[in-house]
């Protein structure tokens, strides 16, 4: 089993960087463009709630209670999550690509933080 | 597409309206509520006006189907739609339609509407769908907590709408109130001091505006002076200068928060791994490559229904024994018998005669082919596939600086244009409504031309579909491409829900199909007949063979058809499809060859779109902009053919 995470902990991953079967909890929407972010929670993906990923390509397919969200990667890294805490699918399939999206994730933030400033 | 109207302006002193998010059947329950059919589908978006019906249980009361919202505060012109509803209607009663499985989303709407101070009562809708998933409801706690009637509903087998006529008649205002953070409660006791008297409560007024919403800016801006406005703007500003949160943010928060308590009380979910079919087989229609090849299989199954069925065989029994052996010789004779005077005579039943091509073209060629499609078509929509379409195919409109909810209106536009320009609506922004809009008038043939064409095309070979298909695809991306680049303004990336997959309910797939069916042939007899008497006038005149000769350079230089086929682009002025069943006709006497079937096909898709779509485009985009596309159009379409002859000729193809 996976160790839970530390709930809403701050994390550099966001749902683009969540390999399909994979759950996590949102932290924040801040960085998605303001009429989409309404969009968003109002469909549910809103900071504090679960969301799993079903699906990444052509689009990001998300669950959220019973409704499924498709959204493009664009606005899917935009989104950060906590750690995810359903692995075992990751682990069969996706490690080392996980781990590279885990990374370009990091790549990422860190460049909009720079951009930020 | 088009919508059965009741065409009456009701005149009634009060109204109940139904209001909810997309999908959740709303008017599945107005058509209960009323007996009015309205058009039901599966995805988000298919009501994008109002439509009113008498209430068959209230006296005096009209129902008022609603587009969907997704968020209030409303955002896209749909929303704003149902917004001004609150506004404008004096609403006995708001029913609001929510998605039981989805009771977060439903309850943070409820909330909103509880605040109107109208009388309200919540439908719990889809609740078949929620006990499959182990979504159950303690409703009775839910009403202690809301003081509001919740009936559950199960629309579709009309199950608990007895109930909801009940409670309808035992609402009152919902006394459920939110107490907002202070910097919002300030603000909101300040702007209340200001608002006139409207039909919602001035708290729910002022939260509105807070979170600027168009229909309620546009409704103060009538209704007070504005200088009073103008201070209100300030104040508006001032507070979103303020604070990191904007008031729409922290409102938002606070009703979240509030319906975070009332779902951890009332919801239990159990079984969290729902898996039917329907839900296997949704997933499979979007991924990469098994999406594609069910695309591949939906769409063959498509056209053979539709071109090899519809058009090919229907269309042969009609056209060749019924009319042609049977119908029309008697006509014929019984017209010159009892009419000796051969030119009023051929008036109805020569070449171009009233009965003999206007009744012939539009009973025996088109019928049975949009019949066929609006069948299979509705059956797509009531299924929820268009919604994974629209995934699948987001990569192809990215292209055309679009997201694949595009896909929407497009798809609709192969029944109608028309109504699909009114469906862009579910588009995000004015940009992205627009790019549809053209691509609207360039490249979808509507039903009646998709089945010739597809006919005609099955007739040659597969190939010559293909190929016919590749073009159009081909000249769609490229003007969509530019004109992405020409129009100013942002991408905006796909963002959609995807209902669940649903057995479609014959029921409605053919009162659906009949509705357009008969909305169609009113639409299109009258045109064709008209466009029939102008062939005869010019015929009789010499005009036409003046005109024939003059576009004899085009049509036979550059495009390297049959003189005569210039008729049937006369024809295609009209309408696109009538321009189509001119050319079919042709083909059937085997007047064209293969590369010709091809070329005239392809020019007659991407042809002018029909007068009432121009119409409509004028309407909701200004003239100027109808005019300019139409300008774009009608070269672009013979270049496109005249290019793809000598294509196909240089190698060779068809011979
Ligand atoms: N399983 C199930 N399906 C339902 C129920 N009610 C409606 N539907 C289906 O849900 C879909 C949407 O119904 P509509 O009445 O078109 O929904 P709407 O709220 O008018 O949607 P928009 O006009 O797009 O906002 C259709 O496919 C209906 O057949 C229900 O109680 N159970
Ligand atoms: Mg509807």
């Amino acid at each position: 089993m996976s160790q839970q995470p530390e709930a809403d902990a701050p994390t550099d991953l966001t749902i683009a960087d969540l390999a399909p079967g994979m759950e996590a909890k949102v932290i924040s929407l801040q960085a998605v463009q303001e009429v989409r972010r309404e969009r968003l929670l109002a469909y549910g993906v809103a900071p504090g709630r679960t969301i799993q990923v079903l699906q990444r390509s052509p689009a990001t397919i998300l669950k959220v209670d019973q409704t499924e969200l498709a959204i493009e990667n664009d606005v899917a890294s935009r989104i950060t999550v906590t750690e995810p805490n359903r692995m075992k699918r990751a682990f069969h399939h996706g490690q080392r690509r996980r781990k590279r999206r885990f990374r370009r994730g990091l790549k990422f933030l860190q460049r909009r933080k720079r951009n930020k400033r | 597409m088009h919508n059965h109207h009741p065409s009456v302006e009701l005149k009634t002193s009060s109204s109940i309206a139904l209001i909810g998010h997309p999908n959740v059947g709303k008017s599945v329950i107005f058509h209960q509520l009323t007996g009015h059919y309205v058009t039901v589908a599966n995805y988000p978006g298919t009501t994008v006006e109002l439509t009113r019906g008498a209430a068959t249980h209230f006296p005096d009361t009209a129902v008022i189907d609603t587009p969907g919202i997704l968020t209030l505060p409303s955002r896209t012109d749909e929303e704003q739609v149902t917004a001004q509803v609150l506004f404008d209607e004096p609403l006995r009663v708001i029913i609001q339609v929510g998605d039981a499985k989805n009771l977060r989303r439903t309850l943070q709407l409820t909330l909103q509407l509880a605040e109107m101070g109208i009388p309200l009562a919540l439908a719990l809708n889809m609740m078949d769908e929620a006990n499959h998933r182990g979504v159950s409801v303690d409703l009775n706690l839910l009403r202690e907590h809301l003081e509001v009637p919740v009936i559950p509903t199960i629309a579709t087998r009309g199950k608990g709408i007895a109930q909801l006529i009940e409670q309808i008649h035992k609402t009152q205002k919902p006394s459920f109130f939110i107490q907002y953070p202070d910097k919002i409660e300030h603000a909101i006791s300040y702007v209340e001091s200001h608002l006139p008297d409207s039909n919602i409560s001035k708290r729910s007024l002022a939260l509105l505006w807070l979170g600027r919403d168009p229909a309620a800016e546009s409704w103060l801006k009538k209704h007070i002076v504005s200088n009073t406005y103008q201070e209100l703007l300030n104040h508006r500003k001032l507070l979103h200068e303020t604070g990191e949160d904007s008031p729409g943010t922290l409102i938002r928060l606070t009703r979240m928060e509030v319906v975070d308590r009332l779902v951890n009380l009332v919801l239990r979910q159990t079984d969290l791994g729902f898996r039917g079919t329907g839900v296997w087989l949704g997933h499979l229609a979007i991924q990469p490559i098994r999406g594609v090849v069910i695309l591949a299989i939906v769409l063959y199954v498509l056209y053979w229904f539709v071109g090899i069925f519809g058009a090919g065989i229907l269309v042969n029994l009609l056209e060749t024994n019924l009319f042609g052996e049977l119908i029309n010789p008697l006509v014929t004779d019984g017209i010159y018998t009892i009419i000796p005077i051969p030119i009023v005579a051929d008036f109805f039943v020569g070449e171009y005669g009233l009965w003999t091509m206007g009744m012939t073209y539009a009973l025996a060629l088109i019928l049975p082919i949009v019949s066929t499609f609006f069948l299979a078509f509705g059956i797509m929509e009531d299924s929820g596939y268009l919604p994974r379409l629209a995934v699948l195919t987001n990569r192809v409109f990215r292209i055309m600086g679009l997201n694949g909810k595009a896909i929407l209106p497009m798809v609709l536009g192969l029944g109608c244009v028309t109504m699909a320009t009114l469906t862009t609506r579910i588009m995000e922004n004015k940009r992205d409504r627009l790019l549809v809009i053209i691509l609207l008038a360039l490249a979808i043939p509507c039903s009646a031309q998709l089945g010739i064409v597809m006919g005609m095309l099955a007739s040659v070979s597969l190939s010559a579909t293909m190929i016919w298909l590749v073009v159009i695809v081909v000249v769609m991306l490229s003007v969509g491409w530019l004109a992405a680049r020409v129009l100013p303004g942002e991408r905006s990336p796909l963002l959609l829900e995807l209902p669940p997959l649903r057995l479609p309910i014959m029921s409605n797939v053919l009162i659906k199909t009949l509705a357009r069916l008969e909305w169609y042939l009113k639409e299109v007899i009258p045109l064709f007949l008209l466009g029939t008497a102008i062939m005869f006038v010019m015929q009789k005149t010499g005009l036409l063979d003046l005109l024939i000769q003059a576009s004899e350079p085009l049509v036979s230089g550059w495009l390297g058809l049959p003189a005569d086929a210039s008729a049937a682009f006369l024809l295609g002025f009209l309408r696109r499809d009538f321009g189509a069943t001119g050319l079919f006709l042709m083909e059937a006497q085997g007047l064209l060859s293969p590369v010709q079937v091809v070329v005239s096909m392809v020019t007659i898709t991407l042809f002018i779109p029909c007068v009432a779509s121009v119409f409509m485009i004028g309407k909701s985009r200004g003239w100027r902009t109808s005019l300019a596309i139409t300008a774009i159009v009608f070269p672009l379409a013979f270049l496109v053919g005249g290019l793809l002859k000598y294509l196909l000729v240089a190698i060779g193809w068809g011979i």
